[in-house]
């Protein structure tokens, strides 16, 4: 006996049944665009972020070239002695600057834009020349700067940009080093005011160089970025950084340096003290020696 | 009160074996002339053999009709099982001998043995569904067949576990053997027009799309019992609409839908 109700019923599921590889094949394929479309999405946003990202950074580049050579120009010309009394980069720094750079070559390279050349450094250094030589007759009064004045530690800064700008650099402060002690044996009073340097954003590098340290944790960028901190006199950010330096690689002299000096700078010197006497528990380093003496003895405040 | 045109459909489809039913399609009218050709010859045994629903007992069926104006012929489409039974009924069938006691294959050689054949035309027997028959008896039937004063004709089920042509008594016998196959999705769609304008059922015939063939012949493999089963059942429920809904039945095209209803309820689609 035939049950038409249960027959038709039972046909329906067998249809539903039927279909189902075709709908999940549907669904399958509607999700993959989905998903395709996001991705693409996404990438291209990445793509422009990155695009962005490398375009401040080489807008960047020059104003650093500019102002690293600025001075070479005018010693040079003038035959300006100026002892380099800044501080040298150190390893770790210079590791920092050789990734900086590295990475935006590559990011240049992987972004593919085509770059044009910026001439505002131009005009920075003409405008800058321009100036110097309004104060050339000033500074062919003094003709002598005395080689142990330090150099506003902001010079010292903006060349670290490049190692192989820093290599000029030396080689270029050295030889006139040499030939001011032919010209002028006694030292005069030095002149700041002489050297014009133009200061790039600080918050911005910085800003930059801690993105870089929270990607890549790289004891070298927080050794900079803690550096940084201290210079500016932000010495509880200097604390912070030079600890999470530590904590990545504890044998590095220089972060511990700045990690008690940053303790000291904010009124914690007993800290500091302790501090260095472990450390030079540990390492034996002559340097957190020297720096335990200074603090102890109140040379260092 | 007249029934109406699914009804005469579906009583076309009832599955009978009837010489009357019978098809005539190439392949079907080859293999009979084979197979006429083959008693024809001085074989002592001819095997048919195929798949249940191929045919098999129509064509026997057809046979016997068709020969038993011409000579012997005697048809057992059951199996009898019982030795004595059988030989009694041959001994009766052959030469209208009766046996009320046992007759035993000693007896009954010897009779057949002693009897002279009166007509040029061996006695055919055509035995169906021999698969049942024991191995003992089909050596008794081989026996008999060396006398070549009876001659069988055995249709029997081939199935893939038992390789019945590889059996000792067909290997040593003189013998021919007929395959019956399913039939093709072209052979399908004859058979089924064939089969209702032969019912004079020209309508219905007319609504077998070769799509709904195709359907048909994927649904039952060509099979004939199958197919029967199959379009009984679909005409049924054409029936059941014509008479409840019969908004839902298109009078013009056999409704895929209602195939694969039929399919469900003849166990053809697992759903």
């Amino acid at each position: 006996m035939l049950n038409i109700h249960d027959l038709e019923a039972r046909h329906t599921k067998y249809r539903i049944k039927q279909l189902m590889p075709y709908i999940m094949l549907f669904i399958s394929v509607i999700t993959i665009f989905i998903l395709t479309y996001f991705l693409i999405n996404f990438s291209s946003n990445a793509n422009k972020e990155s695009i962005a990202e490398a375009e401040q950074n080489i807008s960047q580049l020059p104003v650093a070239k500019n102002s690293a050579n600025t001075p070479i120009t005018t010693k040079e010309e003038n035959n300006i002695s100026t002892q380099s009394s800044y501080e040298m980069p150190s390893e770790e720094m210079k590791e920092a600057l050789a990734e900086e750079i590295n990475r935006q070559i590559t990011q240049r390279e992987e972004s593919k834009i085509s770059l044009t050349p910026s001439l505002g450094f131009m005009k920075n250094m003409q405008s800058k020349n321009t100036k110097l030589y309004d104060n050339e007759s000033l500074l062919l009064k003094q003709q002598i700067v005395d080689i142990s004045a330090p150099i506003d530690e902001e010079v010292a800064f903006e060349e670290t940009h490049s190692i192989q700008e820093q290599e000029v650099e030396q080689k270029t402060v050295a030889k006139p080093t040499v030939e001011l002690k032919k010209i002028a044996p006694t030292p005069v009073e030095e002149n700041k005011g002489s050297i014009s340097i133009a200061k790039k954003n600080d918050t911005n590098d910085i800003q930059d160089v801690i993105k870089r340290f929270k990607v890549n944790n790289s004891p070298a960028l927080g050794l900079f970025i803690a550096k940084r901190y201290y210079q500016i006199g932000e010495y509880e950010k200097a604390y912070e950084y030079a600890l999470l330096t530590n904590n990545i690689n504890n044998g590095i002299d220089e972060s511990w340096l700045i990690f008690s000096k940053s303790l000291v700078k904010l009124g914690k010197k007993d800290a500091a003290i302790e501090t260095l006497k472990k450390y030079i528990e540990n390492s034996g380093s002559k340097q957190a020696k020297q720096l335990l003496d200074e603090i102890s003895s109140g040379k260092f405040q | 009160m007249s029934s109406s045109i699914y009804e005469n459909s579906r009583d076309v489809f009832l599955d009978t074996v009837n010489a009357k039913d019978y098809i005539q399609l190439d392949r079907v009218s080859f293999i009979y002339q084979s197979l006429t050709e083959s008693i024809a010859k001085p074989l002592k045994m001819i095997l048919l053999y195929g798949k249940p629903g191929t045919g098999k007992s129509m064509f026997l069926t057809k046979l016997h009709e068709s020969l038993s104006a011409s000579q012997k012929i005697y048809l057992y489409k059951t199996p009898i099982l019982d030795e004595s039974e059988f030989f009694k009924t041959l001994a009766q069938d052959l030469y209208g001998m009766k046996y009320d006691d046992e007759l035993n294959f000693t007896q009954f050689m010897k009779v057949v043995e002693n009897k002279e054949l009166t007509e040029a035309i061996t006695p055919l027997i055509l035995l169906d569904e021999a698969q049942l028959y024991s191995t003992s008896l089909m050596e008794k039937i081989r026996l008999l067949s060396d006398t070549r004063k009876i001659k069988f004709l055995i249709a029997l089920h081939k199935t893939e576990k038992e390789d019945l042509i590889a059996k000792e008594h067909f290997q040593t016998r003189i013998w021919e053997s007929i395959r019956l196959d399913n039939a093709s999705a072209t052979e399908l769609r004859l058979y089924i027009q064939k089969k209702l304008m032969k019912a004079n059922c020209i309508d219905t015939a007319a609504m077998f799309s070769p799509k709904i063939i195709n359907l048909i012949h994927e649904l039952t493999d060509g099979n004939y019992r199958d197919t029967n089963k199959l379009l009984f059942t679909l005409f049924d429920i054409y029936v059941h609409y014509e008479q409840n809904n019969p908004l839902k039945i298109d009078k013009k095209e056999i409704s895929k839908k209602i195939v694969e209803m039929a399919a469900m309820h003849t166990g053809l689609i697992d759903a």
